[in-house]
């Protein structure tokens, strides 16, 4: 074991004030020093992360909170929860508007992004229709196939979170998606076919994320139980294990690209940090005064959490170990 | 064959046998006794040609091939000459004699004749002989007797069950009387021959004869000849299981009877239920065993067979016909035994619950159970494990009752039954409660499902899970049961593939537990943070001061502050903050009035913990209200148990010393004492450096302690001992309105009485102990005949905690007259207590003064 004596807790490198209303979402474009962040206002913000300043703003949906960005090639999508998903395209003039989605403005559930290739760009949202998952070509954009849980006996609800299944940078052939009644499917978006499902929490699934190369998988929901599953080879979900939380209630999850630590956002305003191989929690993040809503890990391991509290707080933790 | 012949041919033997015995005595070569020996044979070996030809010859051999003669020989001289040959013949004798020769003649004799007359003959020689060749060839005679069987042999003769009548040996002309003397006489051989033979041959007993062998051969040939028996019945021949019921009889008595059982009940359950014949067979076997046995006879039988239904078939209907069967069953295993198996009370009470004749003796049984079972004195004075077991005939007998019984005693049994539902649920012992709760739920549920449903809560275990089972009818499971009895054979023969099979995972195991070392590696370099501020999110910040607790624990509107301010409590209690004093009182009455309103969980073990911290940091205050509080009006029993336990607590706790440096090390930083050591290391002074090539040099021969000696600490109990103590014991006898202590609140003496004892242990190397001591044996004195078993095993306990705490020295010296009188009070209860518990602890403080005082007494001299 290495030395007992624990390090003091943590305390964030730096605090990005200015978005003004709650972040709902935020990314790390590839390759460039930025962060993206949305906020309550259906406004986008780009961070310069060595200024530590607002380059731009972006006012994409008006007045309707943003659920989910994208980032896709030279194209910048944007889910707002007034039922769009708007395609936006650099210019010398700025960003503007090429295209537009219709999607669910009912649900809370992000959009993913199923292609990494130009091949195909494909992106689902879910549908107006309950328990439906829309997939549409991004360069036709029309809606290619739909994915319908048809419920069995008990309905599903609403679909709750998506997240590949896929190798990085390759061509996503297979989903998960968590519902309303707690429940996780896997689902072939080649042929529209359920793979196979489980119920995982009793309670709506809040948050979840898959990583590929590790074959593991993790799910929150409203109780303090954290649930670890695997696909197995013949695509069944099956729980390993569970993790109890001190408080219950988590907003997301987000599991590190290299497998090492994962992010959970919990309803009691903290971010917990856990070991992935071994389920080990390993810090607090502990700083906003409201609810953590989205995590964000950039290619150098900086880690940034959106918060109710209008601030968004940068973390430099386990960062060294490449 | 006129009676002159025959005179004749009896003439004629006899004399052949008389020159026969003379030959051997005065012989000179073995050769001679072997020509003997070989005419002596013909009586027995061939099979007579016809018995038409009288024609006498002089010539022996063919005398010896002469039925009658034959019949006359074994009649009248077979035993006789058997003896004969066992004692005068002599090692000189047989070591001539070719080996053939001594089997054929020697022992042919024995095993080839008559098999009763052979055995008895030789049982009678084995007893009477001594050590010797004699005796050893006696031994393997018998021994071969009883390999070939010839018991079974005996059986069948003196039942008369063989087909041919020339060798059905009884004596028609014998009494009845002399008859059974003699049948008495062989079946008491039979039983006592391992005991015989043990007590002749003693290290070099044969194997056949160790009891455990022995047994399975005598079952095995009862069992064959029961068999035969049967076939005797099914071709309707006449025959009398008498001797065989003698026997068998005799053989229980002698401690015999569960092996017996054990070889028996198996194979003739599975048979009885398929043939009446031999079902009746069975039945007269057992039946015509003697009053004086059949107890010994019936026990084991009923706790081997496998279902009530097979009981039926052994004893057919003999309960309503013998007396003492009928006494067996219906009383003497039921109310005076108790076995831990069920297959006991299941197998009685069903074979009298399953037929219309016995429905009576079942609906008489039954009665006299509630009776017993409800009986306020006899649970006062039965043991716990036999009043489970009749509670457990009871619900057995549930299943039972058949719907017209049902409406018949339908009043009478369920007043009976509530009324021993009232006096268990009176009963200061929980299990005892919960026994009635089950009974009473499980009865009236069964008996008057139209009425008003019972339904207890309570605690469920092993035992309930046990009485519940039983609620259901035994079922059959005879061809299940022998099924699974061959799986366990065929486990046994599996071991060694498992074993091998286990060395395989082994392996398996070693290479994945490399697996997760690798894990280990990769996983540690990750440092986990300080995480002690993940704590429970609540709405209502901790109280940091006492009286904003106190404030919270009063307004308890808010379960949420009621709850963050009980967690916090005790440790803002123990941080012993200024002002505590004033408080103290206060705040141990109001966690007293608290009460369990929101169902928080955990809130009772915070309450006392909160209430033992007070009572520690502020033992007069707390201790002396406490005690007060005790005897005075409106507080309930849970209350005042509280009160109890706070005390048994904070004063066991008041006597544990405390470590003065350990309170300091929380405190004190670790780097400091790091820093000075860093300091030596770094420049050792040149007297250190000398002093230690001196220690190395020098020899010591004695180094006096490797351990520091203990610090010694104030107890902190001494000064505050009684207020803990005497005002306990202060009011007791006095009445109140909410509180009788000497009449209802008999769960609540238990627990007092018990608590001084916690607190006289407490006092152990007090000062003050010698007296305290005398106080409680004195009071424990005015209890000691109470009638209620826990107050007792309470008194018992405290009764052991004086005995721990009061010096040696001083309970045989000042309290020798108090000490003397418990003691013959302890001994008087493992004499005569019915409850099991009270009798061991008894026993533990009788063991705990006689230690004491023999310690003492052994270590008087060096102070003298």
């Amino acid at each position: 074991m290495a030395t007992e004596s624990r390090n003091a807790p943590p305390n964030p490198r730096c605090i990005l004030r200015g978005v003004g209303v709650p972040v709902t979402y935020l990314t790390f474009p590839h390759g460039s020093d930025h962060l993206y962040a949305a906020g309550e206002d259906g406004c986008i913000h780009l961070w310069d992360m060595k200024r530590r300043r607002i380059k731009f703003t972006l006012e994409s949906h008006k007045q309707s909170s943003i659920l989910w960005m994208g980032i896709k090639e030279e194209s910048l999508l944007t889910q707002g929860r007034d039922g769009t998903v708007k395609i936006w395209s650099f210019t010398e003039a700025g960003w503007h508007q090429t295209g537009c989605l219709k999607c669910g403005d009912l649900g809370f559930c992000r959009g993913t992004i199923l292609s990494a290739d130009d091949s195909s760009k494909w992106i689902g949202v879910s549908s107006d229709d309950y328990s439906q998952l829309d997939l549409y070509d991004l360069r036709t954009r029309k809606i290619i196939g739909c994915l319908k849980h048809s419920g069995g006996k008990n309905k599903v609800g609403m679909i709750m979170v998506l997240k590949c299944r896929q190798k990085q940078n390759e061509q996503a052939s297979e989903i998960l998606i968590g519902y309303e009644d707690g429940s996780i499917t896997l689902w072939d978006i080649r042929i529209y076919k359920l793979i196979s499902e489980a119920q995982v929490h009793t309670e709506s699934v809040m948050c979840m994320d898959y990583s590929y190369t590790a074959n593991k998988g993790i799910s929150g929901s409203t109780d303090n139980k954290l649930c670890i599953w695997t696909v197995k080879e013949e695509g069944k979900i099956s729980v390993t294990e569970t993790i109890q939380v001190t408080n219950s209630g988590f907003n997301d999850i987000l599991i590190r690209t290299d497998d090492k630590v994962f992010g959970v956002a919990g309803w009691d305003k903290q971010v917990r940090l856990f070991s992935l191989k071994k389920n080990r929690p390993l810090a607090l993040l502990s700083y906003h005064r409201e609810n953590v809503q989205c995590l964000a890990y950039a290619e150098d391991n900086t880690f940034a959490c959106g918060s109710r509290d209008s601030l968004i707080s940068i973390w430099d933790i386990y960062k060294e170990n490449k | 064959m006129s009676e002159l012949v025959k005179y004749q041919l009896e003439t004629e033997v006899k004399l052949y046998v008389k020159n026969a015995e003379y030959a051997i005595l005065n012989s000179k070569s073995p050769a001679d006794v072997t020509e003997v020996l070989k005419g002596i044979h013909g009586f027995l070996s061939t099979p007579p040609l016809s018995s038409s030809t009288t024609k006498l010859d002089s010539d022996a051999h063919i005398l010896s091939q002469n039925a009658d003669a034959q019949a006359i020989f074994l009649k009248f001289h077979y035993a006789r000459f058997g003896d004969f040959l066992l004692k005068r013949l002599s090692v000189d004798h047989l070591k001539e004699m070719s080996r053939d020769d001594v089997l054929l003649y020697i022992d042919g004799y024995f095993i080839n004749g008559n098999a009763t007359v052979a055995f008895q003959s030789l049982c009678q020689i084995v007893s009477d002989l001594g050590y010797g060749f004699n005796l050893n060839k006696c031994s393997s005679i018998l021994e071969e007797l009883l390999q070939r069987h010839r018991l079974y042999n005996i059986i069948v003769e003196e039942c008369g069950l063989c087909l041919d009548p020339d060798v059905h040996h009884i004596d028609k002309t014998l009494g009845k009387h002399e008859q059974s003397a003699i049948w008495d006489e062989l079946a008491s051989k039979i039983s006592s021959l391992p005991d015989v033979m043990v007590k002749k041959l003693k290290n070099q007993t044969s194997d056949i004869f160790i009891p455990k062998n022995y047994v399975s051969l005598v079952a095995s040939d009862i069992y064959l000849a029961l068999r035969e028996a049967r076939t005797c019945i099914q071709q309707s021949r006449d025959c009398s299981l008498e001797f065989l019921s003698r026997l068998f009889g005799k053989l229980c008595l002698s401690g015999y009877a569960a092996a017996l059982w054990g070889h028996l009940a198996r194979p003739l359950s599975e048979e009885v239920r398929e043939d009446s014949a031999m079902s009746l067979v069975c039945e007269t076997f057992i039946m015509g065993v003697s009053d004086r046995c059949i107890e010994s006879v019936l026990t084991p039988l009923m706790t081997l067979l496998p279902w009530y239904g097979v009981v039926s078939h052994f004893l057919g209907d003999s309960v309503t016909k013998k007396q003492k069967v009928q006494y067996l069953l219906c009383t003497k295993l039921v109310f005076h035994r108790y076995y831990k198996d069920v297959l006991v009370l299941q197998n009685i009470i069903g074979y009298l619950g399953s037929s219309q004749i016995r429905q009576h003796l079942f609906i008489k049984l039954l009665y006299e159970l509630v009776q017993v079972w409800g009986d306020k004195s006899s649970l006062r004075h039965m043991s716990r494990e036999q009043h489970f077991y009749i509670t457990q005939a009871l619900i057995i007998s549930i299943a039972f009752i058949t719907e017209q019984q049902k409406e018949e005693n339908r009043q009478e049994l369920l007043h009976q039954l509530m009324q021993g539902v009232q006096s268990h649920i009176d009963s200061t012992d929980h299990k005892i409660r919960r026994l009635g709760m089950i009974v009473a739920e499980n009865f009236t549920a069964h008996l008057d499902p139209d009425g008003p449903v019972l339904k207890f809560e309570y605690e469920k275990d092993e035992e309930t899970a046990l009485l519940e089972k039983l609620l259901k009818k035994p079922e059959d499971h005879g061809i299940e049961k022998l099924d699974s009895d061959l799986n366990i054979l065929k486990l046994e023969s599996e071991p060694l593939i498992k074993a091998s099979g286990s060395e395989a995972s082994g392996v398996q195991q070693g290479t994945s537990r490399v697996q997760p070392d690798l894990d280990l590696d990769s996983d540690d370099d990750l440092v986990p943070y300080d995480m002690s501020d993940d704590v429970k999110v609540t709405k209502v910040k901790q109280p940091k001061y006492i009286r904003d607790c106190m404030e919270g624990l009063i307004i308890s509107d808010d379960p949420e502050r009621v709850e963050v301010c009980l967690a916090v409590a005790e440790t803002l209690i123990r941080s012993n903050p200024d002002g505590l004093q004033e408080i103290s009182v206060e705040f141990t009455k109001i966690l007293l009035h608290l009460s369990d309103s929101l169902s928080l969980p955990g809130f009772a073990a915070a309450r006392l913990k909160a209430m033992v911290a007070l009572c520690v940091l502020h033992p007069t205050q707390v201790a002396d209200y406490l005690t007060n509080e005790f005897y005075d009006r409106n507080y309930n029993i849970r209350q005042r148990l509280d009160m109890l336990e706070v005390l048994a607590s904070a004063a066991q706790e008041l006597s544990q010393p405390v470590d003065p440096q350990k309170g300091s090390t929380d405190v004190a930083p670790k780097s400091k004492i790091q820093e000075l050591k860093g300091h030596q290391d770094g420049s050792e002074t040149w007297q250190q450096i000398v002093q230690k090539r001196i220690d190395s040099k020098t020899r010591r021969f004695a180094k006096g302690r490797t351990k520091p000696e203990p610090t010694p600490v104030p107890n902190r109990f001494a000064p505050v001992a009684g207020y803990f103590f005497y005002p306990l014991m202060k009011n007791f006898d006095r009445k109140e309105n909410a509180l009788d202590l000497l009449g209802e609140d008999v769960l609540l003496l238990g627990r007092l009485v018990y608590t001084l004892g916690m607190v006289m242990y407490a006092a152990i190397n007090i000062p003050n102990v010698r007296h305290m001591g005398s106080a409680l044996l004195e009071f424990i004195w005015v209890l000691r005949f109470h009638k209620d078993s826990g107050v007792r095993q309470a008194l018992l306990f405290a009764v052991a905690m004086v005995f721990l705490a009061v010096p040696a020295h001083y309970l045989i010296t000042d309290l020798q007259e108090e000490v003397g009188e418990t003691k013959i009070w302890l001994e008087d209860i493992i004499d005569k207590d019915p409850n099991t518990h009270c009798k061991t602890s008894a026993m533990q403080s009788l063991v705990v003064l006689e230690n004491s005082i023999k310690q003492e007494l052994e270590r008087g001299p060096e102070f003298t």
